[in-house]
């Protein structure tokens, strides 16, 4: 018993002591990252990842930030509070990193926040959780300025999904949603704004996500007779429901969430059934940012990363968010950077695309003391005080197995949509 | 350095000590009592939301909030979960063994749903935030006030370790062992047993549920994703790398293991080339796998097996003819 003792802390001394091995003629800055590797939302935290490992690569290609390379020392969460809020205190203060970019589910992202980086003063940057509480925590003064989500709120989407759909004729709708945070505020926001507008809501099935069948769900919400289903979920539980919901006779005309404009969905599904099929997504139109993403993702991790998963694109952002902003505070300290963060998205700044071009580009603008507004992948966006970002929405179709883009909504026209009934 | 890797120490013991104290009421159930838990995470869950509903600031959309100070949260804890217990366990105790097991893994699963669905009580998927700590006011900087926790964590499972120690050396704890090894034979004796299965597995979950309000004050945050079975088997690997039966063996089982959760991923990265790390991560839940089934190979009762427990009038003459730690015990709970 003493041997294995004696054994754990020498395995502990050298596992947290043991850092990259510095680079000989440069220095490395490196920042952290907590991610869901394994467990149920692995395969959403293992593309962040890989998104940010893209962004990396480009970042450190283009230039030096405060003088050096970026590095990232990723953990893993294993989709548990517990772990993640180990691996976020061994970070800050055993790495002595000034940021972390993660948190997937809110159930990682909160404790982060809350027992960790709040309180040791270290930026924070969740590419994945929508939770309302995370703006609770913003607007309590609990997050102290520290955190930022990539990631747009679902009070927005569901006002935007609620007046595409009653654009496009859908009148009354049956919906069926994951039963967690994302889904339930989600639905929420939406069917707030989609009665109030004159809509009608059948029935709401909340599900359980992976489960080996969803057809006692489907019965449950396909009753009387809606236009449409609206289905918040992920590729892969929606594909079964879609495809149980086709099944089962239900109406082939689907309003569907962020996330499930994804190729695998449509094939898995059959395109025959989703030509009725709307949906809408944080971002504008294709821009050059979301098709360099899109053309480089894939090069970059090998097929079985998925460019289109939740969350890729965003982490991708974070990481390129974060990035510049240490070039634009100079120096790699906590506090800089989080003032930096909202500099390098100026309004008034000359826009940054993604890509190695545009980040010299930054650069230079960043040496000279000229604003900079960085527009990612999920097009220009804003930090508000409680770090929430707003930005537009696209409005997306599927046509014979493709995603078609017919339109955008901006913020105004959703703030508009708010204001009138309140 | 050095500094730096106290803090996180600090911080470590505070998460490791948590899992220690649900160690040792899986212990009272399983080590002593031979009660097959697989529920652990449900009772868990039923001490931290108690607490955090007790102790938390009012909820305009749910019940609660009472803003209670954190000790009658934890009391509240506890009982809830041992009332919670005893209802579980009057129906479902008669059951043996991987019966037991199949229905209180339900029975987690199921509270975990409830946890997820009843908003107006649990908060549903958005979980409570907000759950105050005790006297974090009096604290300026974090490290001092997780210092401070540390103690009172320290107390904790002190209060929870001595307790039961005097449980189960006593008349009571032999009581059990002969429920384990044998219930005819305990019943012949006179003994009710349904009864003393009864009182055991409520204040094992009773000590989960003291765990789980322990938990919830720490983090400030719960949700329904805390309460999954992961947590489940994680104590159980605890217990039985640290040798069940034996309350030493619970509390280092807790700590080594945890330990082992936190440092996998850091060496799994370490040997890894970084393009394969994202995948690689999972290799991590493997290196755990192997590194306890590989404690088990060598220590097959775990790192502190069971204590031979010998009535004290015939301790003299027992030490003098055996070594206590060279033959096995009369059965731990594997030998069954």
């Amino acid at each position: 018993m003493i041997r294995s003792t004696v054994m754990f802390t020498a395995m502990v001394a050298a596992v947290l002591g043991a850092g990259p091995a510095a680079a000989q003629a440069n220095c490395t800055h490196t920042f952290g990252s907590v991610m869901e590797l394994t467990g149920p939302a692995g395969r959403f935290g293992q593309a962040a990842s890989k998104s940010i490992e893209l962004a990396l690569r480009d970042l450190n290609a283009a230039g030096t930030f405060a003088g050096c390379a970026l590095a990232v020392d990723l953990r893993d969460s294993q989709s548990q509070g517990t772990v993640a809020v180990d691996q976020a205190k061994q970070l800050v203060d055993v790495r002595r990193v000034p940021a972390i970019i993660g948190g997937i589910i809110s159930a990682v992202s909160i404790p982060i926040l809350t027992s960790v980086t709040a309180s040791a003063g270290v930026v924070q940057i969740s590419p994945a959780s929508s939770s309302p509480t995370l703006t609770q925590l913003g607007r309590d003064g609990r997050s102290q300025g520290w955190f930022f989500r990539t990631i747009t709120s679902d009070a927005l989407q569901g006002v935007a999904a609620a007046k595409y759909a009653l654009d496009s004729g859908i009148r009354r709708v049956s919906i069926v949603h994951v039963n967690n945070d994302f889904g339930v505020n989600m639905v929420r926001e939406f069917s707030r704004y989609f009665t109030a507008l004159g809509g009608v809501i059948l029935t709401t099935v909340p599900y359980q996500p992976q489960q080996a069948s969803y057809a006692p769900e489907v019965t449950r919400a396909n009753r009387g007779n809606p236009d449409a289903l609206y289905l918040v979920s992920y590729p892969g539980d929606g594909t079964s429901i879609a495809r149980t919901w086709v099944q089962q006779g239900g109406v082939q005309r689907f309003l569907l969430n962020d996330g499930m404009n994804d190729a695998s969905f449509i094939r898995d599904v059959g395109p025959q059934f989703l030509n009725a099929a709307i949906g809408t997504s944080s971002g504008t139109t294709p821009t050059a940012s979301s098709t360099y993403f899109a053309e480089q993702y894939n090069a970059f991790a090998g097929p079985t990363f998925n460019a289109q998963a939740p969350a890729a694109d965003r982490a991708f952002d974070a990481t390129m968010i974060l990035g510049l902003a240490i070039a634009h505070a100079g120096k790699f300290e906590a506090a800089a950077i989080r003032d930096s963060i909202r500099k390098v998205l100026d309004p008034q700044g000359e826009v940054i695309h993604a890509g190695q071009a545009g980040i010299r580009k930054a650069l230079e603008l960043i040496a000279a003391g000229k604003p900079v507004r960085y527009e990612g992948v999920i097009g220009p966006v804003q930090f508000d005080q409680n770090g929430d970002i707003t930005g537009p929405f696209r409005k997306w179709a599927i046509r014979n197995g493709e995603i078609a883009t017919v339109g955008q909504m901006s913020v105004e026209e959703v703030r508009e949509v708010q204001g009138r009934l309140r | 350095m050095a500094l730096d890797l106290a803090t996180y120490l600090v911080f470590f013991l505070i998460l490791a000590l948590n899992y220690a104290v649900l160690c040792l009421g899986l212990n009272l159930q399983w080590g002593f009592t031979g009660l097959f838990n697989v529920g652990v995470a449900g009772f868990f869950a039923i001490g931290a939301y108690t607490s955090a509903i007790l102790t938390g600031p009012p909820r305009p959309e749910a019940v609660g909030g009472f803003d209670l100070p954190v000790l009658i949260g934890w009391l509240g804890g506890t009982l809830a979960a041992g009332v919670a217990a005893l209802g579980v366990g009057w129906a479902t105790l008669r059951l043996r063994h991987d019966y037991l097991a199949i229905t209180t893994f339900g029975i987690a699963v199921t509270i975990q749903l409830v946890a997820l669905n009843e908003e107006w009580l649990t908060g549903g998927a958005f979980g409570i935030e907000a759950i105050p700590r005790p006297l974090a006011a009096w604290f300026t900087s974090p490290t001092q006030y997780n210092l401070f926790y540390l103690g009172l964590t320290l107390a904790l499972v002190a209060l929870v370790f001595w307790g039961l120690e005097r449980l189960v050396r006593g008349p009571w704890g032999r009581l059990l062992r002969a429920i384990r090894e044998d219930e005819v034979a305990a019943a012949s004796l006179g003994k009710d047993v349904r009864t003393q299965r009864l009182i055991a597995f409520a204040l094992g979950s009773a000590i989960m549920g003291l765990a789980g309000a322990h938990f919830a004050t720490f983090m400030g945050f719960i949700a329904p994703e805390s309460f999954l079975p992961v947590v489940t088997f994680q104590v159980w690997a605890m217990l039985i790398l640290g040798g069940s039966g034996n309350n030493r063996g619970a509390v280092l089982g807790a700590i080594l293991v945890w330990g082992l959760w936190s440092v996998a991923g850091v060496t799994v990265k370490a040997l890894l080339p970084p393009d394969l790390q994202v995948r690689g991560a999972a290799l991590q839940v493997v290196l755990i796998g192997v590194v306890l089934a590989g404690v088990l190979l060598i220590r097959p009762r775990g790192l502190m097996g069971e204590e031979r427990a010998i009535s004290p009038h015939t301790q003299a003459t027992a030490t003098a003819s055996t070594a206590p730690s060279s033959t096995p015990a009369s059965g731990g709970p594997d030998a069954r």
